[in-house]
C-alpha cells in the first residue's frame, strides 16, 4: 500500500481539506485529519489532468477532486489508472472510426443529395412568388442605371424574343431590359427577366450572336435555374456556416467553391437548350458558337469580357459542343434594319 | 503570500493576508499552438464538425494552466455540448432568417418594408446578442471549476438582454454620452452576477467614476474628428482632383482621360490617408486611454470574499500594445497566430491583477449545473465570449 498527504476538494465547499491518501490494489482510501474516511474503488478513478508536479483525479461521476503532489503516490496512481487509460484510448479509437465512416457518408449525402432536394424545394415556390423575387432582383441590379428604350430597338428585340420564346415553349414571354453599360454581360433572373448590358450588343458581330445569347438565357428561365441556384446556395451557405462557424471569409469562400460547380452545370444545361431552340427556329448555333469563340480568343485581353464567364465553363469548349449538337442556319435572326435599330437601342431619342 | 509566477505554485494557507497576485499562468504558446493546429487539421478532415471538440481541448489546456490562489482551474465542458448548443441556437435564428426572406418578397409592394425589416432584424440581433452573451457566460462559468466548485452566473438572459438593449438605445440616442452608464450596467451584468458556487463577486462600480475619463476621450475624439474634417475639406474636397472626379457625374461635361482619373483618384486617396494618419494618433489616444481607465475601474470595483481586486500598470499605452499587437498578429497570420494572442491576453491579466488580501472562500457552496448552452448564438452573431480572454 502507498500512502501520502494530499488535498481533497470535497465538491461541496471551496475550502481545501488536507487528507492522507492510501492506495491499495483495489481502492483509494482518503483519510481526513479527524479520522473520517471515504473509499474510492480503483476502477472508479478518473484522471482530470496530470502535470509534472501534480496529479488531479476524481471518482467517476462525483464532484470531489483529489490533488496529489507526492511523486511516489503520483506514480502509484498513474499505474492504477492504466486500465482506465486503455479503455479511454479504445473509446477514442472507436469514436475516430465512427467519425471516419460518418464524415465521408455525410459529405457524399450532401454533395449528391442536396442539389435534387433543393431543386424540389425550389419547384414548390409558386410562380407569383418567383416573379416578386425576380422583380426585386432586377430593381436592385438596375437601380441608378439608365435603361435603353429606343422604340425601334426595343421592337426588334421583342420580335426576336417572341420568336425564340415560342420555339422554346415558354408559357409567357420573358421581360427584357437593356442597360446602358459597357459590360459584356447578360443574365436571367427568377421571374422570367433577362437583363442585357449594351456592351454585349456592341461586341456581338451579328444578330445571330445576340439571338444565341437570348436562347441561352431562355434556357435558364425554362429550367428555373435562378431560383434553383438560390435554393442550392442558401442550403450550402447555411451548412458551411454551421460547420465552419459564423459567416467569416472561410465560409464564404467554401460556399462559393461549391456553388460555382452548380453554376457550371446550369450553364451546360442552358447551352443544350439553346442549341435545340436555335436549331428549331432556323437561326442555327453558329452565332452563339462564334460569340463564345470571340470571348475565348481576343477577349482574354479584355477584362470586361471575362466577367460574363467567371462562373461558366470554358467558352471554346462550349462553342465546340454547340457545333456538335446544333444544326445549320436556315433563316436570319433579324433584318439588317432591325439589327441596326438594336445596335442603336441606347441612343437617346432626339428631342 | 499570494505572489506566484506560474500555475505550478502550490496553494497557500487561507489565513495568509499578504497582498499579492491571485492569478498564475503556467501554459505555453507552443503547446496551445500544437493543440490549435491539430484542431485545424481535424476540423478540415471532419468537414468542420471537430471544431467544437477543438474548442473544448484548447479550453481544457488553458484552464488547467491558470491557477487561482495556487489551485488550477478545470474546464468540464464537452464538444458535444457546444455542438448541441450551436444547433439549438441555429434553429432559434430560423424565424429571423425567414423574416428577411419575407421582407424581400414583400418590399416591392410595400416599400416601407425595405427599411422596416432590416431595422427589426437589427433590433432582434442586438437583443439576442445581449441574451446570448449572458447565457454564454452562464454556460462557460458552469463548466469552470475551481477547487471542485463550479462558477455560476445568476439571473435571466432575457432580463439582461432587455437592460442592455435599453442602454444600447440610450447610447445611440445620446450620441454616445450615455456610454459610461451603459458600461456600468454591462459590467453589473457580467462581473456583478458572477459567483463561485453560491458566493457572489461584488461589483460596486458607479458610472460617475468613469465619466471624467470618458468625457475627456469623447471630447478629444470629437475635436480630432472636427479638425480632420476641416483639414480634409481643404486638402481633399477643395482639391482639383476632387473637382475633376465630381465633374464626371455632370451631364455634358468633358470626359477626362483614364490616366487623369487614375491620377486624381490616387491623389485623393493619398491625401485622405494623410489626414487619417494625422488624426489616428489622437483618436487612438482617446480610445485606448478610456479603454485602460474602464479596465482599471472594472477590476478595482470588484471584490470577492472580502478581498478587493485591482489592476496595476494598465495604461492606455499597455492596452494599445496588447490590442493593436493582437490585431496585427491576427491580420498578418490570417488568424494562425491565435495561440500567441491567447497567451498574450491571459498573461496580460495574470501579471497585472492584484488582490489586497486573501479572500475568504468558506461561504461558497456548490452551485446547480446549467444545462442550456447559448454560446452558439454569440458565435453565429460574431461576438466573442470566453471569460474575457477570447477563448
Amino acid at each position: 500500500m502507498t500512502a501520502a498527504p494530499a488535498t481533497l476538494h470535497n465538491g461541496v465547499t471551496a475550502v481545501p481539506v488536507p487528507v492522507e491518501a492510501q492506495l491499495s490494489p483495489s481502492a483509494l482510501r482518503i483519510v481526513r485529519a479527524d479520522g473520517a474516511t471515504e473509499t474510492w474503488p480503483v476502477g472508479a478513478l478518473r484522471e482530470i489532468d496530470k502535470m509534472p508536479w501534480e496529479l488531479r483525479i476524481a471518482r467517476a461521476g462525483a464532484p470531489q477532486r483529489l490533488v496529489v503532489r507526492d511523486p511516489d503516490m503520483m506514480a502509484a496512481l498513474d499505474t492504477a489508472l492504466t486500465p482506465w487509460r486503455i479503455d479511454e484510448k479504445a473509446r477514442r479509437r472507436r469514436r475516430a472510426f465512427r467519425t471516419a465512416l460518418f464524415v465521408p457518408l455525410l459529405g457524399a449525402l450532401l454533395w449528391f443529395g442536396w442539389p435534387p432536394l433543393a431543386d424540389a424545394i425550389a419547384r414548390t415556390v409558386p410562380m407569383s412568388w418567383e416573379q416578386r423575387i425576380g422583380d426585386s432582383v432586377v430593381a436592385t441590379m438596375t437601380n441608378g442605371r439608365r435603361r435603353c428604350e429606343a422604340p425601334d430597338g426595343v421592337a426588334a428585340l421583342n420580335r426576336l424574343s417572341a420568336r425564340l420564346a415560342e420555339t422554346a415553349g415558354l408559357s409567357a414571354r420573358p421581360s427584357l431590359v437593356v442597360l446602358d453599360s459597357g459590360l459584356v454581360n447578360a443574365f436571367a433572373t427568377p421571374g422570367r427577366h433577362v437583363v442585357i448590358h449594351r456592351g454585349l450588343i456592341d461586341q456581338a458581330g451579328s444578330p445571330e450572336e445576340v439571338a444565341g445569347v437570348l436562347a441561352h438565357e431562355f434556357g435558364h428561365i425554362r429550367h428555373r435555374h435562378g431560383l434553383r441556384h438560390v435554393a442550392r446556395a442558401v442550403g450550402v451557405g447555411t451548412f458551411v456556416s454551421v460547420l465552419i462557424g459564423g459567416s467569416d471569409l472561410g465560409a464564404v469562400a467554401a460556399t462559393l467553391v461549391v456553388t460555382l460547380s452548380y453554376s457550371r452545370d446550369f450553364e451546360a444545361q442552358a447551352d443544350a437548350d439553346a442549341a435545340d431552340v436555335l436549331t428549331r427556329s432556323g437561326i442555327g448555333v453558329e452565332g452563339l458558337a462564334r460569340f463564345f469563340e470571340r470571348v475565348a480568343g481576343p477577349a482574354r485581353r479584355e477584362p470586361s469580357l471575362r466577367a460574363y464567364f467567371t462562373t461558366h465553363p470554358d467558352p471554346a469548349e462550349r462553342a465546340a459542343g454547340l457545333r456538335a449538337r446544333g444544326g445549320e442556319a436556315t433563316a436570319k435572326a433579324m433584318t439588317p434594319e432591325e439589327w441596326q435599330a438594336l445596335r442603336m437601342i441606347c441612343r437617346p431619342a432626339a428631342s | 503570500m499570494l505572489d506566484q509566477s506560474s500555475a505550478r505554485v502550490p496553494g497557500v494557507p487561507s489565513h495568509d493576508a499578504v497582498p499579492g497576485q491571485p492569478l498564475g499562468w503556467g501554459g505555453t504558446a507552443g503547446r496551445i499552438s500544437e493543440i490549435f493546429f491539430g484542431n485545424l487539421l481535424f476540423s478540415a478532415l471532419t468537414l468542420g464538425i471537430y471544431r467544437f471538440w477543438g474548442i473544448a481541448r484548447i479550453r481544457r489546456y488553458v484552464w488547467a494552466h491558470i491557477a487561482v490562489l495556487g489551485d488550477r482551474l478545470e474546464y468540464a465542458g464537452t464538444g458535444g455540448e457546444l455542438l448541441r448548443g450551436f444547433l439549438i441556437v441555429l434553429l432559434m435564428l430560423v424565424p429571423l432568417w425567414l423574416l428577411g426572406i419575407a421582407g424581400e418578397f414583400l418590399r416591392l409592394q410595400h416599400p416601407w418594408l425595405a427599411v422596416a425589416v432590416p431595422a427589426v432584424q437589427f433590433a432582434v440581433v442586438v437583443f439576442l446578442l445581449g441574451a446570448g452573451r449572458h447565457a454564454a457566460r452562464r454556460y462557460l462559468a458552469s463548466r469552470t471549476l475551481w477547487r471542485g466548485i463550479r462558477l455560476a452566473v445568476s439571473d435571466s438572459p432575457w432580463r439582461c438582454a432587455r437592460v442592455q438593449f435599453l442602454w444600447f438605445l440610450a447610447t445611440l440616442l445620446t450620441l454616445g454620452i450615455a456610454r459610461p452608464w451603459a458600461l456600468a450596467a454591462e459590467t453589473r451584468w457580467s462581473l456583478g452576477r458572477l459567483h463561485l458556487g453560491t458566493q457572489p463577486f461584488v461589483f460596486t462600480g458607479r458610472p460617475r467614476q468613469i465619466l471624467r475619463p470618458y468625457l475627456a476621450s469623447y471630447i478629444l475624439a470629437l475635436l480630432t474628428l472636427g479638425l480632420a474634417a476641416l483639414v480634409a475639406r481643404q486638402l481633399v474636397i477643395g482639391s482639383d482632383a476632387f473637382a475633376l472626379l465630381q465633374g464626371m457625374t455632370d451631364a455634358g461635361a468633358p470626359v477626362p482621360k483614364p490616366q487623369q482619373v487614375v491620377l486624381a483618384a490616387g491623389a485623393l486617396l493619398g491625401r485622405s490617408l494623410g489626414v487619417l494618419a494625422l488624426a489616428s494618433p489622437l483618436l487612438l489616444l482617446a480610445w485606448f486611454s478610456f479603454a485602460a481607465a474602464a479596465m482599471r475601474w472594472r477590476w478595482q470595483n470588484l471584490a470577492f470574499g472580502g478581498a478587493g481586486l485591482s489592476l496595476a500598470g494598465v495604461t492606455g499605452w499597455s492596452v494599445a500594445r496588447l490590442q493593436l499587437g493582437n490585431l496585427f498578429l491576427l491580420w498578418m497570420s490570417a488568424g494562425l497566430a491565435y495561440p500567441v494572442v491567447a497567451r498574450r491576453r491571459i498573461a496580460f491579466l495574470a501579471s497585472r491583477l492584484w488582490a489586497d488580501r486573501f479572500p475568504d472562500v468558506s461561504p461558497a457552496r456548490q452551485a446547480a449545473l446549467v444545462q442550456l448552452n447559448a454560446e452558439g448564438l454569440v458565435s453565429i452573431l460574431d461576438a466573442g465570449v470566453g471569460g474575457g480572454i477570447g477563448l
